[in-house]
Order: structure tokens, then sequence, then C-alpha cells
């Protein structure tokens, strides 16, 4: 054991108990040959439902988001705290991350380039999911005495379920998904991001050669200082110039995409029908078309969070008396997240292996595949995008720890010592998981996202007529003010 | 101690769970409502990226809350209002000494087994920091 590092060691303590618990989650029915995980099925079937049943709603909704957005429908006495643009940026903020950097990439590399397709599609039925969460996390959220809230599925759940007549069921729905987003925070949250965080920096710093190669745990301890900083130490500065810097950081992610794309624009369209031509045939993918399409759904799902519920906890703070107006809001996360930004991603990766044949072969995977991409085309590009990744890293984890934390007081309520309690154990797994591989990282992060879906989902569907009824009041709301201004 | 002399009283309350039992018992015991200081302590927001009201503006919401409250209870004018952010048992502690408050009236929340034994009580608390005594009242039967 004498030359096996610390990181090594803590991988192989806990990648075969991570593996396990992937292969319960992800059950498998066998579907023209090929196993689809029956979780997946009934996300995808579950986002197409609520597509046909709000009536495209990702698309018809989107001029009555923008009216909500310039705060056409919210005034600034509504309960709440805040106004739905910093709603829609702090979503944002936890949705995009490494997930649209070294998610993509990972999807692309099992899923073959059709696994973009899908994660598009994905990201356009997810825009439905979506509003059915947020405009439920309004509806049943708490507005406490100082006026603060608290909302997302473990309100929802057990109110909604409890106003149809079923209060046991709500209240064991509600427990369930706060037991669940509070461990799933550590996986998706936390060292999916750390991981990615840890990789995209040794790769900056010269990879196997790198002074920090085998220090994974070392990093995970710096990315937990800081993030203990704003969570444990309150230091809320952290929070506020990460919260400045990655709007800034997203910006120059879109530009330099869109920099290698366009200094390799001769190889985008033998790309863009890589893309098509794998969704259709599943070339490149394991398990061919389905296997393109499971993959390519499971990413969008791992990046926009859509089905998970976990946005709902932030979106239900807005400002406003009228549910339906945050859930329209929430439609542009999954967009601007998944059709634009992974959409991107995928199409840098693709021109790169078009412009570089040698380019799949390299053996980098996540984000230090679209990294390479960046590289080869721009030798100084991995550095900021290094810095991005680091910080988009940080943000998220600070996102999730607080949707873990809304879990968590659900459950206990707000004792200041069991919340430091979680945040200490919130900060261990930082540690963790930039120790360990990305595999085992992959396979928790996955399965805890899937598990969370369950009762969301199942909460979600039982309760699309108040969500569909909430839109009726708004439109009826919208009509109102309309004639009242024309008269 | 002689209860008929009791001219300060501090009661904390919880607004999210309310029970008028500890106030209107201070009130009963107290000789003079002027003499009733009722807190109502908010806990620390924890850090995180989401933009949120701040203290002053979470302090004046709760004491709209804790005078709609009041006033609900039928409580005179003349009751004292604190809000506060911080621990419930530390503010508490401190708004006795401020006041020099001669006895503490609260309300348990009743909670048993394990929830009991991995949060403890906030009133446990409040009576092990008060620096007088303390009446523990039994929560209401529902």
């Amino acid at each position: 054991m004498a030359d096996v590092s610390i990181d090594e060691q803590i991988n192989q303590l806990l990648a075969p108990g991570s593996r396990a618990f992937f292969e319960m989650v992800f059950v498998e029915v066998p579907i023209f040959g090929v196993g689809v995980p029956v979780v997946v099925a009934c996300l995808v079937g579950a986002a197409v439902f609520f597509t046909l049943y709000y009536r495209f709603i990702n698309v018809m909704g989107l001029p009555m988001a923008v009216r909500t957005l310039q705060g056409e429908f919210s005034g600034d006495d509504d309960p709440g705290e805040i106004s739905h643009f910093q709603a829609l940026t702090t979503a944002i903020s936890g949705t995009v991350g490494i997930g649209n950097i070294g998610g993509v990439a990972v999807a692309i590399a099992a899923g073959g380039p059709g696994a973009t397709f899908w994660m598009i599609v994905a990201g356009f039925l997810g825009m439905a999911t979506k509003f059915a969460e947020c405009t439920l996390g309004v509806r049943y959220r708490t507005v406490h005495p100082d006026g603060t809230v608290s909302g997302g599925p473990m309100f929802y759940l057990s109110r909604g379920l409890e106003e149809r007549g079923w209060p046991q069921a709500g209240r064991a729905l509600g427990s369930f998904y706060a037991v669940g987003i509070m461990i799933g925070c550590l996986g998706v949250g936390n060292m999916f991001q750390a991981n990615q965080a840890y990789v995209q920096m040794r790769a900056v710093t010269g990879g196997a050669d790198s002074p920090l190669d085998g220090y994974g745990w070392a990093v995970g301890m710096v990315l937990a200082v800081v993030v203990g900083g704003v969570i444990l130490g309150g230091i809320q500065s952290i929070a506020a110039v990460t919260e400045k810097l990655v709007p800034l950081m997203a910006g120059l992610y879109f530009a330099g995409a869109v920099t290698v794309i366009a200094m390799n624009i001769t190889a985008l369209p033998e790309a863009c029908l890589a893309v098509l031509e794998g969704a259709m045939t599943g070339k490149a993918a394991a398990g061919g078309a389905i296997g393109s399409l499971i993959i390519g759904m499971q990413r969008a799902v791992f990046s926009n969070e859509a089905g998970i519920g976990s946005a709902a906890i932030a979106h239900s703070a807005v400002r406003t008396r009228l549910p339906a107006t945050e859930g329209l809001v929430a439609l542009f996360e999954p967009f601007i997240d998944t059709i634009v930004i992974c959409t991107l991603t995928a199409l840098v990766i693709g021109v790169a292996t078009v412009t570089w044949p040698d380019f799949m072969e390299s053996g980098l995977a996540g984000v230090a595949m679209t990294s390479d991409a960046f590289g080869r085309t721009v030798w100084w590009f991995p550095y900021p995008l290094g810095i991005a990744a680091v910080l988009f890293a940080v943000s998220t984890m600070l996102s999730w720890s607080y949707y873990g934390l809304k879990g968590w007081s659900y459950l206990i309520g707000p004792s200041a010592r069991m919340q430091m309690a979680y945040k200490l154990v919130f900060c261990v797994f930082i540690v963790i998981g930039a120790s360990i591989k990305l595999d085992a990282v992959l396979d928790f992060s996955d399965a805890m996202v899937f598990v969370l879906c369950v009762p969301n989902i199942l909460g979600l569907l039982i309760l699309a007529p108040v969500v569909r009824e909430e839109l009726v009041r708004l439109q009826q709301h919208a009509t109102a003010k309309e004639t009242k201004e024309a008269s | 101690m002689n209860f008929k002399s009791v001219e300060r009283v501090v009661v904390p309350v919880d607004l999210e769970d309310p029970a008028p039992e500890a106030l209107k018992t201070a009130l009963e015991i107290c000789t003079d409502p002027q003499g009733v200081h009722v807190v109502y302590v908010l806990p620390v927001l924890p850090g995180s990226m989401m933009p949120r009201i701040g203290d002053d503006k979470r302090i004046e919401n709760a004491g709209k809350a804790l005078r709609a409250w009041l006033d609900g209870c039928g409580a005179p004018d003349t009751v004292h209002m604190h809000m506060e952010v911080g621990d419930a048992a530390q503010v508490a502690e401190a708004l006795c000494s401020a006041v020099d408050a001669q006895l503490v009236v609260i309300t348990s929340h009743g909670r048993t087994g394990l929830l009991r034994a991995l949060l403890g009580s906030v009133a446990d608390r409040i009576a092990r920091l008060a620096p007088c005594p303390v009446l523990l009242l039994k929560p209401p039967e529902d």
C-alpha cells in the first residue's frame, strides 16, 4: 500500500459501493434489444406528457415569460424575497456549471455525437417539467414571519398531496425528497464539481506531469476551505464575488466556444451532420440509437436539473402572488443551460473531432476533453477555462449546499448546531470528490439525481391540474390587466 | 420566589409555532403589562449564493408579525417587543440582563425521542443560560 496515493486509497474504498448503488437505481428493461433504465424512461415520458398537457408551454409560454421578467405581473409589495430576474440568474448560476463543459464531453464519449441531439430534445422537453415544478414551488411555499421563504418539492409534495386527500403519502414523499436532496447534493452539487475542478486544474498544469497529480485531496481541501468560508463562516463576500463572476465566466465561455467553432468553421457542417446521423443511427454509441438517446437524456437532466426539483427551491423565493409567473420564467433555464450552452460545447467537441482525427483517441474524459478542444485551437484557452471551471464548481457547490440545507431544515427545523454538522459533512465530501476517479463520482451522482426524480415526478403528475389552474389564473389576470389598460 | 411581586418578565416566543400560554401566564403574573418583554429571535441565515432580504428588513417584517400576533392574543399595547437575529438562548440571556428580568416564561415544544436527542430543546438551553428563574410550561395538547 506504500506506493498507493491517498487519492487512490480513497477511490478503492468508495468505488465499489458507488457502482452497486448505480446499478440498483438504473434497473433496466430491454426495449428493441437495448437495456433502457426504467427511471430515465419515466422521466422522458413525464416530460413528453407535460409538454402536451400544458399545450407546448415550452414555446407558447415564452412571450409571457418575457413580460414577467420585465416585472409586468409582480409588484415590490408581493410576498417573497427576490425579483423574477434575480431568481432566474440565481437558478442559472446553480445549473450552468461543470455539467455544461464536462458533462457534454461525457455524453459524447459514451453516446457518440448523436447524444448531443438527444440532449437538445431533452432540454426542450425539460422546459415543461421545469415550468411545472417552479409553479408548484411558489404555490406551496412557506413565507416565514420575517419575510424569508422556504419552498421546493418537499413542500409541494406534502401540502399538494394533502390537498388531494393523501396527507400521509404527501408527508412520506416530502420527507423522502428532503432526505434525497440532502444526500444528492453531495453528488451532483458537490463531488462531481470538485472532481472536475481538480481535473481541469491538473490538466492545465501539465496533466500527468502536473505537480497537482495525485493531490486531488489537497485541491479538494482548498475548495472546501473556500466553500466552508461561505457556508460555515458566513463569509458572504465570497458568495457575492462568485455570484458576480459566474455570469462573466459564462459569457467568456460562450465567447470562447464561439471562437473555437469559428476558427474551425469548415468542420462545422460535418460536425452537425455527425450529430444528426448519430442521433438516428446511434453511430459510435454503445447501444446504438437508443443508447445514444439514453445517454443524451441522462446527461441533459444532470445538467439542467429539470425533473430533479432542486431549482424549485431557488425559484420559490420570488416576489409574486401568481405562481405560474415563476414557472414561465423558469422556462429559460433549460433553454439557456442545455439548448444554448450544452450545444455550444458539443459543437466545440464536434469540430475538434472533425479537424483532428486523433482527438477522440486522446483518452481524455469530461472537462479535460473540452479543454483539449479549446487548447488545440488557441493554446492559452484552457487557462481561462480552468478558472471558469473552478468558479462554476464553487458557485454550483454553494447553490447545492443551500438546497441540501433546506432539505435538512425541512426535516429537523432550523437548529443551528445540526445545520453546522451538515455543513461540515458537505465540506468533507468536497475533499472526497476531488480525490476519487470520475467514474465513481459519476455513478454516485447520477444515481442520487435520479432517485430524487422519483418522488418529484410522481408529485408533478398528481399535481398537474393545479399547475394548469395556476396558468389559467395568470392568463385571466393578464387579460383583465390588458382590458383595464385599454379602457 | 414571590410571584405576587414580579415586575419584569421575559417571554421568548416562536412565531412559526406560536403558543399563547406563556404570554398569558406572564401577563397574569406580572404586576404591570409594561414589565412584559416578548422576544422573537430570528435564526442566522447560512451564507449562500441566494440573494435575499437583509436582516433589517427581516426584523421589520418580524415586528409586524409579532404585533399582529400580540393583538390576536389580546395583549395590551404596552407589552414590549424585541426582535433580534441570533441564537435564541444567547439573545434571551442578554435581554434578561439588559432589562434585569426577574422571571422567564417559556413554552416547551414537547419534542420527544430521536429529534429531542439530536436537537435538544431551545427551552432547555434558555433555562440553562438564563440569569433568573425560568417557568417552563408544558406544550398545549392537540
